[in-house]
């Protein structure tokens, strides 16, 4: 209680230091909180299930055909449930959206999930109104019931408490509710409806991998047990069913960590990198401690003089660091949940678990922690340098600021730590940064400037096939007289995965036997209206589709060069030739035009093949991502195109109205917070380390200053003590930046996945960023090392 | 060889006053003397001693140096001649103490742009003069107060100054390390090099030929 009393009248007493030191712990902690909060939410939370370490999910691939991540086919899905030693329950899923409406009220598109009968005991979550499906509602290709999320039964219908047994219009089908799920619960990716799968199992084909599964391993059961047996029925497949199986198999995982697999090493790379931070904060707190211990010798060698053993010197000094620490931790955590907040609003839309994303007990622990850890991890070596004070030596120098040679080292010590690291967060920096720019380079193929997209869903009850070509040409032929259009089109797959749907299809050029060996895959989209224009998208031989390209015409398609090149020889040899898409199609297509690839994915992936059939000769599809051209800012469209939607179907809602220019962004949106933040903490780290070699080397001077008066007396000039110190400080510079490229060097490796077409071990970014460290240390040096140039040697001697 | 006239120096107190620790000084010192600056402290021995060291500037008046008007000299001509031709030995020695003896011998020559042969050649040569080559790799407080001062010595008259300007040079020594000192002294200014002294020490005085009394920042005597 004593120690803490002194330890607040220190603090008091040297308001200064204890400002820039809580400073830079409230940053440090703040920033390490914030994203620890993030780890949290998305990481370390368990998902809202009973037992959810037990629910695993399956995911197709296919290592032949280099395909890792591909949904499942439901009669593999069927064989697999059939393990009930393993699993205790299964579901197959797939996620869709429906119009909600026709109730009085603006149509609505909502998010839905299509789930079998097990999906709610799988995830060991039922209803808080109604009941959960039960197989009898499942009916092949007939849906009549739905679950609604709470969510939308507070806001669509008010939290009717009457709901179940209710009827409502489902994308033109008149559906009856038959529960309300828990508040929260809205998986999978925020689905507001759940409707029963009506899957017509006889009929679903083996490579139809449209759906994903989850399960529920019995207790007893783990996930390598899951994993042989699965694969041992798929190898089992693949001898059975060679056609639609060969190659393929399960990779099991839990579902928690497939959720978050792709923004699990970002987020892991910034808790480095804003750990980092906080050990060059303290390490910049602990040289300021040093500093002080060296001015308190005479109060030390007092307090020993009078007794105090060396545990109680360290018991003080540590006091006072914990509670330095302390204060910072509580101004940290304060930081942090601003600094949380500014987090989540730059994170890109669809970042998993982000609802989860806050301040628990799990993150009050860390800051408490890290806290307490920083506290005697900057405290320890000065408590422990001021405990080995010669006692009766700094009594007779009657309280003179000399340095020992131990201090000294320790000081250095710090400041070659605080460089390397400050170095090694610049050389992740720099790589995520030229990555980026990297990606930016890359050419999607197409204009995404001044075009506006949307969905638009027909009801398949309201629509047969003969009406859906017919919709969407009414509607494109108003949108291309609408003023300020300049193109108007729609395709089922828009390129950067924009209608969020994404088709392949293997197609099998003319005169090939009709087997799966010779098919090649492709990315399919069923356009119409005039895309290609609307999108800028190059026509590079041939011709686009026509009005003659009808129904009762014959059949053609459009390839991207990527096909041309690969399966024709050149965009000019593929006119005239004909293909066929496989299995779908029976028949033959002939090739009319060829156009320039575009980035179907996302913007890192390579193109592939890509085929475009017109929707007249391919009408199987309610659905379209509308793409509109307009001359001046394509948001202000919105309004126009929903109106012209209504003109001709009043009950029609669209859906994911944005511009091409935000699906640009946005899928860049994790890289680019990544980059962001890394850049923000290697700046802070850069400039923490500036401050760092500064504190240094202007005490080092201060310390010095007898000794540069006794050179100057001897002669030194100048620029010899400008020499002097320079060389002091970029000695020690120069050895962190030694051991930084080191560190850089073997800790970029873990940075892989997040780069492109960036090495790792980039020597420009590496040689970039130490030649930038090496500049900001020279700066750092050269102020202190005016000022000791400055020393006036008679005074220097003189303070002898 | 050294000539001061109507020397004064002060230091600027509140109000626009000024504290005069020396006035009107007019001295003159030939080559091959061994001057003693004696006085009560705060009469202004060191200040003078720092002046006729061109280590302080901020003095009116006249300060010839041989042929050189130093008063008329700029910064970098004032501390070129000071490197050519004075030496300085401390009171508290002043030796650096993260060098070895060796490496402080070697400092000043350092400073005057000696080749690197020249100045091993030098330091060996004094090592040996000084009878302390055994001790060129100690570090300063591996050495007693005579030593250091010894190592002191020998490093003001490394470079071969005309003057050696010493600040109560035997100030921290046992008696018989400060007769040392000044037998060495002694000697020195018997092969020509002229010394200045300060010191309280009437003994130490008696070494020399010519004691000049300062009170209150006057010459007295």
């Amino acid at each position: 209680m004593h120690d803490l009393r002194y330890a607040f009248r220190m603090l008091l007493k040297h308001k200064g230091f204890a400002a820039v030191a809580i400073l830079a712990l409230a940053l440090g902690i703040g920033a390490n909180t914030a994203i620890f909060s993030l780890v949290n939410g998305v990481l370390l939370r368990p998902l809202p299930f009973p037992n959810a370490e037990r629910i695993v999910y399956f995911e197709g691939l296919n290592p032949t055909a280099g395909i890792t991540e591909s949904n499942i086919s439901y009669p593999d899905f069927t064989d697999w449930s059939r393990q009930t030693d393993i699993f205790s329950s299964t579901a197959a899923y797939y996620t869709s959206s429906s119009n909600l409406g026709a109730d009085g009220a603006e149509p609505e598109r909502v998010p839905r999930a299509g789930v079998t009968t097990g999906f709610f005991a799988v995830l060991g979550v039922q209803p808080v109104l109604g009941r959960a499906f039960v197989p009898e509602d499942d009916k092949p290709e007939t849906v009549t019931v739905a679950i609604l999320s709470h969510g939308l039964w507070k806001r669509r219908f008010g939290a009717d408490p009457s709901i179940v047994g209710k009827q409502v219009q489902i994308s033109g089908r008149t559906i009856t509710i038959l529960g309300v799920m828990p508040p929260g619960f809205e998986f999978p990716e925020q689905t507001e409806i759940w409707m029963t799968s009506g899957v017509k199992a006889s009929e679903e084909p083996r490579d139809n991998r449209s759906w994903q599964a989850i399960g529920r391993l019995n207790s007893g059961v783990d996930l390598k047990q899951a994993q042989t047996r699965i694969s041992a029925i798929n190898a089992q497949h693949a001898k059975e069913f060679p056609d639609t199986n060969k190659g393929w198999d399960a990779n099991l995982s839990i579902l928690h960590e497939r959720m978050v697999r792709q923004i699990k090493p970002s987020l892991l790379a910034l808790l480095g990198a804003v750990g980092f931070v906080l050990l060059i904060a303290c390490a910049n707190v602990a040289n300021l401690l040093l500093a002080r211990g060296a001015a308190r010798r005479k109060e030390i060698a007092v307090r020993a003089a009078m007794g105090a053993s060396r545990g109680r010197v360290v018991r003080q000094m540590l006091t006072e660091s914990i509670l330095l620490s302390a204060i910072g931790g509580i101004a940290g955590l304060l930081l942090s949940i601003w600094l949380t907040d500014l987090l989540l609003s730059m994170l890109p839309e669809g970042a998993p678990r982000m609802d989860q994303v806050g301040i628990d007990y799990r993150v009050l622990t860390f800051a408490l922690g890290i806290s307490a850890l920083t506290g005697v991890l900057f405290g320890l070596a000065p408590a422990l340098q001021a405990s080995k004070l010669d006692v009766s030596s700094s009594l007779k120098e009657g309280g003179r600021t000399g340095e020992g040679h131990r201090r000294t080292s320790a000081r250095s010590l710090l400041l070659i730590g605080e460089v390397a690291l400050s170095l090694i967060l610049l050389v992740g920096a720099g790589l995520l940064i030229k990555s980026f720019l990297r990606l930016q380079e890359v050419r999607p193929g197409f204009n995404a400037h001044n075009v506006l997209i949307a969905s638009v869903a027909l009801p398949g009850a309201k629509y047969n096939e003969q009406q859906r070509p017919e919709f969407f040409r009414q509607l494109i032929e108003r949108l291309q007289t609408a003023p300020g259009v300049q193109a108007a089109g729609g395709g089922i797959n828009l390129p950067l995965g924009a209608s969020n749907y994404a088709i392949g299809r293997a197609f099998i050029p003319e005169g090939r036997p009709l087997t799966v060996d010779e098919a090649h895959d492709s990315n399919f989209s069923t356009i119409t209206g005039d895309y290609f224009r609307a999108l800028q998208i190059p026509l590079l031989a041939g011709r686009i589709f026509e009005q003659r390209d009808n129904a009762d015409a014959p059949k053609v398609v459009i390839i991207n060069e990527f096909a041309a090149k690969h399966y024709f020889g050149s965009p000019a040899a593929a006119i005239g030739k004909r293909l066929s898409v496989w299995r779908d199609e029976k028949f033959m297509r002939q090739i009319v035009g060829v156009v320039g690839d575009t980035k179907t994915g996302a913007l890192e992936a390579e193109s592939g093949a890509q085929l475009y059939v017109p929707h007249a000769q391919d009408p199987q599809w309610n659905f379209m991502g509308l793409v509109v051209r307009t001359a001046g800012d394509p948001a202000a469209f919105a309004t126009t195109l929903r109106r012209e939607v209504q003109a001709i179907d009043k009950d029609q809602p669209i859906y994911s109205v944005r511009t091409m220019d935000d699906v640009v962004m946005n899928s860049l949106g994790t890289r680019r917070v990544s980059m962001k933040l890394f850049a923000v903490f290697a700046g802070a780290a850069l400039l923490l380390a500036a401050i760092g070699i500064y504190g240094v080397m202007a005490y080092s001077v201060t310390q010095r200053t007898q000794e540069i008066g006794i050179r100057m007396a001897l002669g030194a000039q100048k620029s010899d003590v400008l020499q002097l110190i320079v060389r002091q400080g970029m000695m020690l510079a120069s050895i962190g930046v030694v051991v930084g490229l080191i560190g850089a060097f073997a800790l970029t490796r873990v940075m892989t996945s997040l780069l492109f077409h960036v090495q790792a071990h980039d020597p420009f970014t590496f040689a970039g960023v130490a030649l930038l460290i090496i500049f900001v240390a020279l700066l750092a040096c050269y102020v202190p090392a005016r000022r000791a140039a400055r020393v006036n040697p008679l005074v220097a001697l003189a303070a002898n | 060889m050294i000539k001061l006239r109507h020397v004064e120096r002060n230091y600027p107190l509140a109000k626009g006053k000024f504290f005069y620790v020396l006035r009107d000084i007019n001295l003159d010192i030939a080559e091959g003397e061994f001057v003693s600056i004696m006085g009560p402290s705060g009469a202004g021995k060191s200040s003078l001693l720092h002046i006729l060291g061109m280590h302080d500037h901020a003095w009116t008046g006249e300060y010839f140096f041989g042929e050189a008007a130093v008063h008329h000299l700029k910064a970098k001509e004032r501390s070129a001649l000071r490197n050519e031709q004075i030496g300085f030995v401390f009171q508290q020695y002043h030796l650096l103490d993260d060098l070895t003896v060796y490496e402080n011998l070697e400092i000043p020559l350092s400073y005057r742009q000696v080749s690197k042969t020249e100045r091993a050649a030098l330091v060996a040569d004094t090592l040996d003069r000084f009878s302390i080559v055994g001790k060129k790799d100690l570090y300063p407080r591996q050495l007693s107060g005579g030593q250091q001062q010894l190592v002191g010595v020998a490093r003001a008259i490394i470079s071969n100054p005309k003057v050696i300007l010493a600040d109560e040079p035997t100030g921290n020594l046992h008696s018989s390390q400060g007769e040392e000192i000044m037998e060495l002294f002694r000697k020195l200014n018997h092969e020509g090099t002229t010394i200045v002294q300060v010191t309280h020490s009437d003994k130490n005085a008696s070494y020399g030929n010519r004691v000049i009394q300062l009170r209150d920042g006057f010459v007295v005597s």
